[in-house]
């Protein structure tokens, strides 16, 4: 736990409130690409996250642009046919 | 007494889909498939959706009928009233007529089984009987857990697990509907084992919950995947609602000026503006507005100016406490700045500058929303509460202009679910924190040269 962790807001991609500490792990090992985004005007977030991700988590999270919901559907759609 | 509802009968629920893709100036640019690079083709959704919801997917017919058997569902609770909010009006003391539509009286309580319901009729024509989908908070998967009970077939929402240990109404919802929700990620697929091994104590995500819903159902004959919003034939469905508002509206002899939505996914709404979006490309003098959620800081900590209301600087100077118009988050964050599950179609239509999008953080959504209950009475959903904050900011620049005003929006559902959203409001948990100084300078800057009132 840090100290923001249980600070809330509400997500727009889930519809509900949700914790800090929730969208520092949203991705797995990364947060939710939105994290920065969303949660600027309550706390210092971008300093807070280059001080604990590392360049490449960095990268991954933050270096390209979202996926739109059908992108995602269809590349998982891709995802499972292929996979035996 | 005054007149507060206009009533539509039964009979007079529209009896065709407005389908805006007939009627766009310039021609979408259609979703591509994200591994082929190539606009996405009948064939691509064929493994999960239906092939008569893909066709609708597809159309560019007008008007499209709505089948009997979904009209019938749709007159439990259609047509939705339009009331006038007198009492709101009132209280902003603004030179306007506001008028909403109810979606709030369907038994899922929004604007959601509007499609929900003509999605499972549909695929229950097609032969299938189950279908799967994923669900945040559960508005979703509430609808269609609903609409497959009205239609016979078996539902399962895969639901984000962080949402399903918060939301325990909304699952006994479907449940009571006959859905089975899983809290996502779940050992129902391959893909949520797979997750749960690694990680047993995930909160999920919304792209977990997906990968889960599609996978439950491919390669299955019988069984197909549903979406809640963003693509064509979902605002298809919902245009039922603005097409209903058209005639209400006649029966008052009322013209908008200003038609207004939240925007998330894009479906409600769509559902209200599109058929007043074919107004105003045929001329009409409207404007079209879909309120989204920001995160830009409270205005009242910047200093003080007149500036700009909006990002495209077409407001008269407003005075206010600002960071600037421009204010946004360093590039590097411009890849959220917007929320990547807006419909195409809405997408595209504020491109061509036919819709223009407001954005509103959430303290003043919520504080829009409180005006909003304790004025009207109904809670909104706080989803809904970006709308509102929309109505009154165009309610007090009809003010500001002394320059009369009817406002249309959509009230998209109620929040009598999502009550721990209000509470967090009015605990004080979603407050601004101070902005670092160099943020206030790059603000002082900025307004700098506008007048001070």
């Amino acid at each position: 736990m840090t100290i923001y962790d249980d600070r809330e807001i509400r997500c727009p991609k889930l519809g509900g409130q949700i914790t800090f500490n929730y969208c520092r792990r949203e991705g797995g090992d990364i947060p939710c690409p939105r994290i920065i985004y969303c949660w600027h005007p309550f706390l210092p977030v971008e300093d807070y996250l280059r001080e604990r991700l590392s360049s490449d988590q960095w990268d991954r999270c933050f270096g390209r642009q979202p996926q739109g919901r059908i992108e995602r559907i269809f590349e998982t759609v891709d995802r499972l046919k292929k996979s035996p | 007494m005054r007149q507060v509802k206009v009533l539509l009968e039964e009979h007079e629920i529209p009896r065709q889909w407005y389908n805006i893709l007939a009627d766009l100036p310039t021609p979408m640019t259609p979703p591509l498939h994200p591994g082929t690079g190539q606009p996405l083709n009948a064939d691509d959704m064929a493994a999960i959706f239906p092939m008569n919801l893909i066709e609708q997917e597809m159309s560019s017919e007008r008007w499209i009928d709505i089948p009997e058997e979904v009209l019938e569902k749709l007159i439990l609770w259609r047509p939705s009233p339009l009331f006038r909010a007198h009492n709101l009006e009132k209280l902003l003391d603004a030179p306007v007529r506001i008028y909403y539509k109810h979606e709030g009286y369907s038994p899922a309580g929004s604007h959601k089984p509007n499609t929900a319901v003509a999605q499972a009729y549909y695929n229950k024509a097609f032969g299938i009987k189950r279908i799967s989908t994923e669900t945040g908070a559960g508005q979703w998967g509430s609808a269609l857990s609903m609409a497959c009970q009205m239609f016979g077939l078996e539902c399962r929402v895969f639901m984000v697990r962080v949402s399903y240990d918060q939301k325990p109404y909304r699952r006994i919802m479907m449940e009571t509907w006959g859905g089975r929700c899983f809290p996502s990620p779940s050992e129902e697929t391959e893909t949520g084992r797979r997750i749960l091994a690694e990680t047993p104590d995930s909160p999920g995500s919304l792209g977990i919950a997906i990968s889960e819903a599609i996978e439950d159902v491919m390669n299955d004959d019988e069984g197909r995947y549903s979406l809640g919003s963003v693509l064509n034939h979902v605002l298809l469905h919902q245009t039922v609602i603005g097409l209903e508002a058209q005639k209400q509206l006649a029966k008052i002899n009322e013209s908008v000026d200003v038609v207004i939505g939240c925007a998330g996914g894009g479906s409600n709404f769509a559902g209200l503006a599109l058929p007043f979006v074919r107004d105003k490309i045929y001329g009409k003098d409207i404007s079209i507005v879909a309120a989204e959620p920001s995160s830009c800081p409270t205005l009242t900590r910047g200093p003080f100016a007149y500036d700009f209301g909006d990002l495209a600087m077409t407001t008269p100077l407003l005075a206010m406490h600002t960071l600037g118009h421009d204010f946004v988050p360093a590039p590097i964050h411009a890849g959220g700045l917007r929320y990547h599950g807006m419909a195409p179609i809405i997408s595209h239509c504020v491109k061509e500058n036919i819709i223009e999008a407001r954005s509103f953080n959430q303290l003043e959504t919520f504080d829009a929303g409180i005006r909003w209950a304790r004025s009207e009475g109904y809670i909104p959903a706080p989803e809904t509460d970006h709308a509102i904050a929309a109505v009154i900011q165009e309610a007090l620049r009809a003010k500001e202009e002394g320059r009369e005003k009817v406002i249309l929006f959509n009230w998209s559902g109620h929040g009598l679910v999502d009550l721990a959203s209000y509470e967090a409001y009015l605990t004080g948990k979603l407050t601004d924190y101070d902005l670092p100084p160099e943020e206030i300078d790059r603000a002082k800057k900025t307004v700098s040269a506008y007048p001070k009132p």
